[in-house]
């Protein structure tokens, strides 16, 4: 079978020591019914990517006054390559900030799904997370979920980037 | 028949694995057993207190090396005399050498081994970076593997490894020297990446040329690898031995290089005015002369001479070299004082590094080599040089290629700023881990980048106060240490099959060694013992165990637990404060205890019945009818009477004048219930809060879980009462759940909703902001 694949103009460089981690926690708040998104990821990382997909320069971006332009390109990234689904029904998350770590090496994205549908009835909730795995062969991204009585733990990487919570089956 | 016998067999087979199982359930699991089945046996080379012993040895390589570089077809070739000498009392039949640039052969191992996939969306840079990588013909070209004499010696190459046949048996110390003939295609940095190569600037039409791994380097041959002849595959760095160098470059004329080790022939290559400097240079402890400065640098790169010249270096005991050239070079140079000995300080950057090379490199070198000297052994090269490198950090004998370029227009954020500054504390820092304290890297990444990455975080903390240090505080590895337990694996991990490589062998030994010193053992005891390691293992090649056993030997400080939880297992820190219960003496004296209970059995919560009943009966039978009481009917078992006060003064005159006191003391008892969730067994920090605001804290070693890792209880005599007890109150030990560290139980809020928060307060404060202006303007 022969696949298509599309190219995309780009400049990729990979420096020495880094090694490629993004951290991700779902957290479901009981008094505000919403599911609260924290991501972390290497501001390099993210650069690079909104950068190579749209060609805008991003750099230092967390200086200067708020750019809702570059903010629209993070969310559409974060958009396509973090969906989370419950019962196969894609979640819109809304956008709620982003920081700097005091390390100034990273950057947390909070993102929100308000009025998050917590049914008894939920059967699976699927998670596909392909952060920068366009630029990266050895990237892993890491996603905690917390839920009210259960805590669900996942590593993607590019090999097996979506996974399934069966929430029958309430192991930590 | 024949089928009994099979069930027979059968049977008896499980039991076996039945008593087998039931076996290994009772082998004392005990986090705090020592480590004797973790470590090797110790020996006459290495003894069980982690110092070298009376028998230790290990073998020199010394090197004579002619290079030169082609700058128009980017080719390095080279002629290279080793010198081996075998100190082991071994017989050695052959040796290995190492070929490290074969890791860019077309078809190696390392390109092979390598998981790499289609996606639908590829980008061109990731296309472009695959064929660049497999079009590229890299790897060494062997011309001559030669004795003395020029006669060929057997050979045989695999991989990144060669074997050379040894014409007679290399007893114990004897000397065998050997020539190779080579040249190897440099690589573009840019293209397909590396740790060495070439960086083409294409405004000006020249490159920057960082070169390392560009000779056969011989494998270290000892008592615990034999020969660590471990392929080259990219992640397991380097294990070398140690020797002298005499390298010779021959570079175009107008190029200026920095290189491993001292320049000998000065004058034959620098300029009048560039020696003048120099020796300024040399007397100037304060701040950075320059050599080369940016406009002759802008000058010199815009033309090309077609002469070459001969740098000459030589380095005393070191385990490998590198160096640097380009003829867009600035050079500026400091003095730095350590011990009452002068090392210099250079740094080498073409104008794109400005101006933050100008003002920061050459400085974070002298300041890197004051800290580790103080904290390890005091520097005994001659020189520490840092070259400017896009992208990446890359150590070597005395000269290192570390990252931050600023913008074009001349600004640079924040972040390039304290990368920058943080790349070369560490990159010079690994003169110490593993340049002198030659741990093997093919082995162990931790060893010299966890340990140096310790050291890291104390010189960036004294280069500036609330350094924004990525590695080293407690709290930032929590992150790391509460993930999925497949995606992390030990410390104690071959540097081929770490996952998360930063933070397993940067960030988690790193905040280990900082938990020791802040929290474990102390900083005294801490800094004495890791300054052992240090001067024990300097100039020699330490294991993972002599770093373990020397920690404790020089501090009484028993560490199997914490090698053993932190190093050895992927467990976390989750200690949770269940239970507070609170107690008082019970007297004994009626007079007190009996209006107490009295008042206790009041406060109970009543049966609804009995409470309705209170209206619904107006009177029982007992309240009625007089006759129907007897002597239970009013008996208050509250009520004190003579004998019982006679009672109590007997008990009283019985007890000794401690016990009285005790019982008189109206002191407050709290018992303190505690699980260890996590796994990893830590010391427990407590803080009491007083009702009376006052506060009190308490240090409590590891050893209190040492009969039962999972549940402890511990009571505290108190004077007050208290009021809240906070677990881990300093964030000392990357305690990954803070909700269970709470009494009362406080859930503290997630990052989440702390910029929620924030983001309202801010609102507020414009709010606020805009209400003051408003009453400004309508007070005028």
């Amino acid at each position: 079978m022969i696949n298509n694949f599309f190219f995309l103009a780009a400049f990729l460089f990979v420096p020495f020591h880094d090694f490629h981690v993004t951290h991700t926690t779902f957290h479901y708040n009981n008094e505000s019914k919403s599911m609260e998104i924290t991501i972390k990821v290497a501001l390099e990382d993210l650069e690079k990517s909104i950068k190579d997909i749209y060609s805008e320069k991003i750099d230092g971006f967390l200086d200067t006054q708020e750019n809702k332009n570059i903010e629209k390109l993070i969310i559409e990234y974060f958009r396509n390559n973090l969906i989370f689904s419950v019962d196969k029904n894609k979640q819109e998350y809304h956008w709620v900030g982003k920081e700097s770590s005091n390390n100034l090496h990273d950057i947390y994205l909070y993102f929100e799904i308000p009025n998050y549908d917590k049914n008894e009835n939920i059967e699976s909730i699927i998670i596909k997370n392909t952060l920068f795995f366009d630029l990266y062969n050895n990237q892993t991204n890491i996603a905690l979920i917390e839920l009210i009585d259960s805590k669900y733990n996942l590593t993607f990487t590019i090999d097996n980037d979506i996974q399934t919570i069966f929430m029958n089956n309430k192991s930590r | 028949m024949i089928f009994n016998c099979k069930k027979i067999n059968f049977t008896i087979l499980i039991l076996l694995t039945t008593s087998l199982l039931m076996g290994q359930e009772n082998l004392n699991k005990s986090k705090f057993k020592q480590l004797h089945q973790e470590l090797p046996t110790p020996n006459v080379y290495r003894t069980a207190s982690g110092a070298p012993g009376h028998e230790y040895y290990q073998q020199k390589a010394d090197y004579i090396i002619d290079v030169e570089l082609d700058e128009k077809n980017n080719i390095l070739s080279g002629n290279e005399t080793i010198t081996y000498t075998n100190n082991s009392p071994d017989i050695l039949n052959y040796l290995w050498v190492q070929l490290d640039q074969n890791v860019r052969a077309k078809n190696s191992h390392s390109q092979l081994t390598s998981t790499s996939r289609m996606t639908k969306k590829m980008r061109f840079g990731s296309i472009r970076r695959m064929h660049d990588k497999m079009n590229f013909d890299g790897g060494f070209k062997l011309e001559e593997v030669t004795d003395m004499y020029g006669k060929k010696l057997q050979y045989i190459v695999n991989e990144t490894m060669m074997r050379i046949e040894l014409p007679k048996p290399l007893i114990k110390e004897q000397t065998f020297s050997f020539k190779i003939k080579y040249y190897y295609n440099i690589n573009d940095r840019m293209k397909i990446g590396g740790r060495s190569g070439y960086e083409y600037f294409e405004e000006d039409d020249n490159s920057i040329y960082t070169i390392a791994q560009f000779f056969p380097r011989m494998a270290v041959y000892n008592e615990v690898e034999g020969w660590q002849n471990k392929q080259f595959l990219g992640r397991g760095e380097f294990s070398l031995p140690f020797g002298d160098y005499k390298v010779s470059i021959t570079v175009p004329a107008d190029h200026i290089v920095a290189a491993t080790g001292e320049l000998k022939n000065t004058s034959s290559v620098l300029e009048k005015k560039q020696i003048k400097r120099l020796e300024i240079a040399k007397r100037n402890y304060t701040d950075p002369v320059i050599i080369v400065n940016q406009n002759e640098a802008v000058e010199n790169e815009k033309t090309k001479s077609e002469s070459k010249k001969t740098w000459i270096f030589e380095a005393k005991n070191v385990r490998d070299f590198g160096w640097a050239s380009s003829r867009k070079f600035i050079w500026d140079a400091m003095a730095v004082d350590i011990s009452g000995k002068r090392v210099m300080a250079y740094s080498y950057y073409p104008k794109e590094g400005n101006p933050l090379w100008e003002q920061y490199s050459t400085r974070v070198v002298a300041h890197s080599l004051k800290v580790y000297s103080k904290y390890t052994i005091d520097y005994i090269y001659p020189q520490a040089t840092s070259v400017h490198a896009k992208w990446i950090g890359m150590e070597y004998p005395m000269i290192s290629f570390n990252f931050g370029r600023p913008e074009k227009d001349g600004t640079y954020s924040k972040r390039t700023k304290y990368g920058m500054i943080g790349v070369i504390i560490h990159e010079v820092g690994h003169n110490f881990f593993p340049m002198i304290i030659n741990s093997d890297e093919r082995q162990w990444t931790w060893m010299d980048e966890g340990l140096n990455t310790f050291v890291q975080y104390l010189a960036e903390q004294e280069f500036e106060r609330n350094y924004p240090s990525r590695r080293g505080p407690p709290a930032n590895i929590i992150e790391y240490m509460k993930g999925e337990k497949s995606g992390i694996v030990p410390i104690m991990t071959n540097s081929e099959s770490v996952l998360q490589f930063g933070n397993n062998a940067y960030g988690k030994p790193a905040t280990a060694l900082n938990i020791l010193r802040e929290t474990i053992m102390g900083r005294e005891l801490f800094d004495y013992a890791f300054k052992t390691y240090s001067q024990r293992w300097a100039f020699k090649h330490p294991t993972p165990a002599d770093f373990f056993r020397t920690m404790e030997d020089a501090s009484a400080v028993d560490l199997d637990w914490f090698w053993r939880g932190w190093f050895y297992t992927n467990d976390h820190v989750d200690i949770s404060l269940d239970e507070v219960n609170w107690y008082q003496i019970n007297t004994g004296n009626p007079d007190i205890e009996n209006p107490i209970a009295k008042e206790n059995e009041k406060n109970q919560n009543t049966y609804i019945g009995d409470t309705k009943n209170e209206i619904s009966i107006p009177k029982t039978v007992t309240e009625y009818d007089e006759d129907a009481i007897d002597f239970y009917t009013t008996f208050d078992p509250y009520n004190i009477s003579i004998l019982d006060r006679e009672d109590y003064s007997d008990y009283i005159k019985n007890l000794d004048d401690s016990e009285k006191q005790i019982l008189n003391s109206d002191k407050n008892y709290y018992e303190l219930q505690f699980s260890n969730i996590g796994g990893l067994v830590m010391p427990i920090i407590l803080e009491f809060i007083y009702v009376d605001g006052t506060r009190k804290t308490i240090r409590i070693p590891a050893e209190i879980w040492k009969k039962n890792s999972n549940s402890v209880k511990k009571v505290f005599i108190l004077e007050k009462e208290l009021s809240k007890v906070i677990l881990d109150p300093f964030l000392e030990t990357a305690d990954t759940d803070r909700n269970n560290n709470y009494w009362p139980t406080k859930n503290e809020p997630t990052r989440f909703q702390l910029f929620k928060q924030k983001e309202k307060n801010s609102e507020n404060q414009m709010q606020r902001t805009r209400k003051v202006e408003e009453r400004l303007q309508n007070d005028k």
